[in-house]
């Protein structure tokens, strides 16, 4: 078979833990469009059923919740150990690998976090899987962090637009007992303004009410994050 | 065939990485070169297919300032050298941009490849290096990207031998992966990086004898041995560079180095995470043990360290 479709259909083998071979047939699927032979397909549905295959796509995702418990390390602790492994491992599920960069595969995994907690009970995640309190906030302010990362200046100019995280508790308060796995801050009816930005010492502080107030009137810059 | 290009003898090196850095200062009297991977120092901008690489200026500087006073080799991540649709333009950017910042005695990079292409065009990202089969097709590839690696900055180009857990990869004209690496290496004239801990779980892995292997390779273009140590799972081996090198590999280590007459340097590659479980002192015994077959090995290098012995 030529190279290129032997490398596809194995990289596609190993991203879908061999569900792309399907129930009945091996052409059908994510493997229809390849030009292989009878043999060659045998030998990628004997590969599936190896012991050295299923290895192979316990690494590759290995390494990706590697990447996640080092780089979304608040949005976990947040979420604690059973709800942690639950969101990864639906996670990893869901979205494909595409990069070998962490903060790559944790922005994405944040965007996954924000989406599902957000959205409608279905089926792979349990109702209240993801209804943590603060975490929304919680998570948008991880992420903020890595995009600021991501974004500082390569090199002296204007740098990019900063984002304003809106708590319901004191942000500090509350990132605190995280990572001390104390009990979390009660909401006290008052909302809580964090600014991310590249250019901060530490890329994130907190904001008095009346410079959130300036920086919602004036920064157009600025993407507000409404988390709650 | 592009001929072999010698190597400069640099010693016993140690993988640069953030988190080693309590190790490279109380190591320092063992420690003559070092290996950066440029992919750690970067960030990815998101784009449509893979995005472009970046340094992020400030771990560049910190990883230029660590290694002065010392020669540095590249050891490269995401090039993807084996992909047939094409491999990682955007990582070639980025090694440009080191080179002419940083210059290398050699670099390498891992003999397999991370994307292919959907039927669709789109790229498929495999997120594990996975091996190339030991084909005609594949030595196709892969001779003239060698050929040409090598000859793009004036240094050797090094192909190091990847772990894999597949059996029974497809081949043609009788070859192993043995015979498949002196093929490549043999027509391309690029060198070999001989990761032994890779070597050494191949042969638990797949079931071979790894000492009679290594005597069929082309040890005369061996430039670079990598050591480590990792763990098992599952009845598998796992290079995970989480762990002192075991006896085995050690025992390799001493047969291959008095037979590889242009080894340029050994690596012992220690991912930052496992610091705390392998602790300073183990390294500093990672490196001492390597230095003593080194000097063993090479007569004509400097003892008590190399020449770079003082940060």
């Amino acid at each position: 078979m030529p190279l290129g479709d032997w490398e596809t259909a194995l990289a596609t083998l190993v991203v879908t833990r061999g569900s792309a071979l399907g129930p009945d047939g091996l052409r059908r699927g994510a493997l229809g469009g390849l030009n292989l032979t009878a043999a060659e397909l045998d030998w990628l549905g004997w590969q599936a059923g190896s012991p050295g295959f299923a290895m192979t796509c316990r690494i590759q995702r290995w390494w990706r919740e590697i990447r996640l418990r080092w780089a979304a390390r608040l949005t976990l602790a947040l979420l604690g150990p059973s709800r942690s492994t639950e969101a990864i491992a639906a996670y990893l599920d869901a979205v494909p690998s595409f990069s070998l960069f962490i903060v790559s595969e944790a922005l994405a995994f944040l965007d996954f976090v924000l989406d599902t907690a957000s959205a409608a009970p279905h089926d792979f995640v349990p109702d209240t899987a993801l209804r943590v309190p603060h975490l929304p906030a919680v998570a948008h302010f991880e992420r903020a962090l890595l995009a600021a990362a991501q974004a500082a200046p390569l090199s002296a100019g204007v740098p990019p637009g900063a984002t304003m995280v809106e708590f319901d508790v004191p942000p500090e308060a509350l990132l605190t007992a995280i990572l001390r796995g104390d009990p979390l801050p009660e909401p006290d009816g008052d909302k809580y303004q964090v600014l991310v930005s590249p250019v901060l010492r530490h890329r994130w502080q907190c904001l008095s009410p009346e410079e959130a107030r300036l920086l919602e009137t004036g920064c157009h810059a600025c993407q507000i994050v409404l988390a709650s | 065939m592009d001929p072999f290009a010698l190597p400069p003898r640099l010693g016993v090196g140690l993988t640069y990485q953030r988190g080693l850095h309590g190790a490279f200062t109380e190591c320092a009297d063992l420690i003559d070169f070092y290996e950066i991977s440029p992919d750690l120092l970067c960030r990815e901008q998101p784009g449509a297919d893979g995005g472009a690489l970046r340094f992020q200026p400030d771990l560049f500087a910190e990883a230029l300032d660590w290694c002065a006073g010392r020669p540095v080799v590249v050891h490269g991540l995401g090039l993807s050298i084996g992909s047939a649709h094409g491999w990682n333009e955007g990582y070639l950017a980025i090694l440009d941009d080191f080179h002419a910042r940083c210059p290398f005695a050699w670099h390498s990079e891992h003999l397999g490849f991370l994307t292919a292409q959907r039927p669709d065009g789109r790229l498929l990202h495999a997120g594990v290096p996975l091996p190339v089969p030991f084909t005609e097709e594949a030595l196709a590839l892969l001779v003239p990207r060698a050929t040409a690696l090598g000859q793009r900055y004036g240094v050797p180009f090094l192909l190091e031998n990847l772990t894999y857990y597949l059996p029974n990869l497809p081949a043609d004209g009788g070859r192993d992966e043995v015979m498949f690496l002196n093929d490549l290496a043999g027509r391309s004239g690029c060198g070999l990086l001989l990761d032994l801990y890779n070597f050494h779980c191949n042969a638990i892995n797949l079931g071979f004898d790894a000492r009679t292997a290594l005597s069929r390779l082309k040890l005369d273009q061996v430039v670079e041995v990598h050591l480590a140590g990792g763990t098992t799972h599952d009845g598998f081996l796992l290079d995970v560079h989480s762990d002192a090198v075991p006896e085995p590999v050690w025992e390799l280590f001493e047969w291959v180095a008095p037979r590889a007459p242009h080894l340029g340097g050994v690596v012992y590659e220690l991912l930052e995470q496992a610091l705390p479980v392998v602790g300073v002192e183990g390294v500093r015994r990672q490196l001492e043990r390597a230095r003593r077959v080194w000097q063993k090995c090479s007569p004509t290098a400097r003892k008590g360290g190399g020449a770079y012995a003082t940060r």
